[in-house]
């Protein structure tokens, strides 16, 4: 018994090793479409109700693309690189909606 | 009246702070520097340097610092106890690590502040609020995460979470004395407090875009400086052993 707890304790970060190089070199390649930038390659696996995404190295935001057709049967997801923060300083006044420009 | 006061964080041997003070002789005078010290009361008490703090707490001195959130506002509040009376318009906080490369270090930083017209000035800052960042995940997990911001924003949108990395930044005083001085009632990371704390009490965050690729978190660039000068790197970290004997 204990000697299969110090083997799934070993096997265990082994495993997240080899799946985040399987994910990273053989996954879904995405980019950023607003601006091409390379996010890498990820494997994108249905769990739950939801998808977990395995391999990702930098933040992302998920956002459904704009489309001309009105309609569910198909839809983009697409994730976004974080941008960098350009909101004024509002000290002293009050603050209206600022959006952060990339 | 000295423009920028200088923070230094470091845990090292009184001989290697008077080293690392020696080299930050070359950027700006010494009595505008101030040492806070996270190693042990023995060796606080063997640095000659007036300006210094022995900063002795848990928030700090963490193990595993993104998942115990380690936290830098006892440093703050210990720095913000000798500036509040300093004649200064700038606070430069660094990591013992984080090595200035260029003598006019200080010029370059508050010339970048005034063009960008910000309060803070740090490294790889970026909005990661609705992302994937895997601080910001684990902070919202906690449900006080967000109230915390709620409560104290003057902004609208009080859902905005920012990131900083935490080895140097760059302050207008009156933003420093603002965030030292916020009660940092639920826990938080410092590369997520410090940057979000100073939006969300209405200052304006900028990230040093161009010298970010010279700031990692990984490895050690000791033996690159030279050639990280001449890429047009201002500082650089991580430098672990430039201090030692």
């Amino acid at each position: 018994m204990r000697d299969g707890a110090r083997a799934i304790r070993w096997l265990l970060p082994v495993g997240k090793t080899a799946l985040l190089w399987f994910a990273r070199t053989f996954g879904t390649r995405l980019s950023d479409p607003r601006t091409g930038e390379s996010i890498g390659r990820v494997l994108i696996v249905p769990w739950k109700g939801k998808l977990a995404i395995f391999g990702l190295t930098k933040a992302v935001r998920p956002e459904f693309v704009p489309q001309t057709r009105v309609t569910y049967a198909r839809q983009d997801l697409a994730f976004l690189v974080v941008p960098e923060p350009n909101y004024p300083n509002v000290r002293g006044q009050h603050d209206s909606s600022y959006s952060p420009k990339s | 009246m000295s423009e920028v006061s200088t923070i230094l964080l470091t845990h090292q041997s009184p001989e290697r702070v008077e080293r690392m003070l020696g080299y930050w002789d070359r950027i700006t005078p010494r009595p505008t520097v101030f040492v806070a010290f996270g190693g042990s009361k023995n060796d606080f008490d063997r640095i000659s340097h007036p300006h210094r703090a022995l900063i002795d707490s848990p928030r700090l001195k963490t193990r595993d610092h993104q998942r115990e959130k380690q936290s830098y506002t006892p440093v703050f509040r210990a720095a913000w106890e000798w500036l509040k009376s300093e004649d200064t318009r700038y606070v430069h906080f660094m990591e013992y690590d984080h090595i200035p490369l260029l003598e006019d270090l200080h010029k370059r930083m508050i010339s970048f502040t005034a063009d960008e017209k910000c309060d803070l000035a740090g490294f790889h800052v970026a909005q990661i609020d609705h992302s994937s960042n895997a601080h910001y995940l684990n902070h919202l997990a906690d449900p006080s995460f967000l109230g915390f911001w709620e409560r104290i924003s003057i902004r609208s949108d009080k859902h905005v979470v920012l990131t900083m990395f935490g080895s140097g930044s760059f302050w207008r005083k009156e933003a420093f004395g603002a965030v030292a001085n916020l009660h940092e009632e639920v826990p938080m990371y410092l590369e997520i407090f410090q940057p979000t704390a100073a939006h969300h009490l209405g200052f304006r965050v900028r990230s040093f875009r161009e010298q970010n690729r010279f700031v990692r978190n990984l490895g050690d660039l000791g033996t690159q400086l030279d050639s990280l000068r001449n890429q047009g790197a201002w500082s650089a970290h991580p430098v672990k052993t430039l201090w030692n004997l």
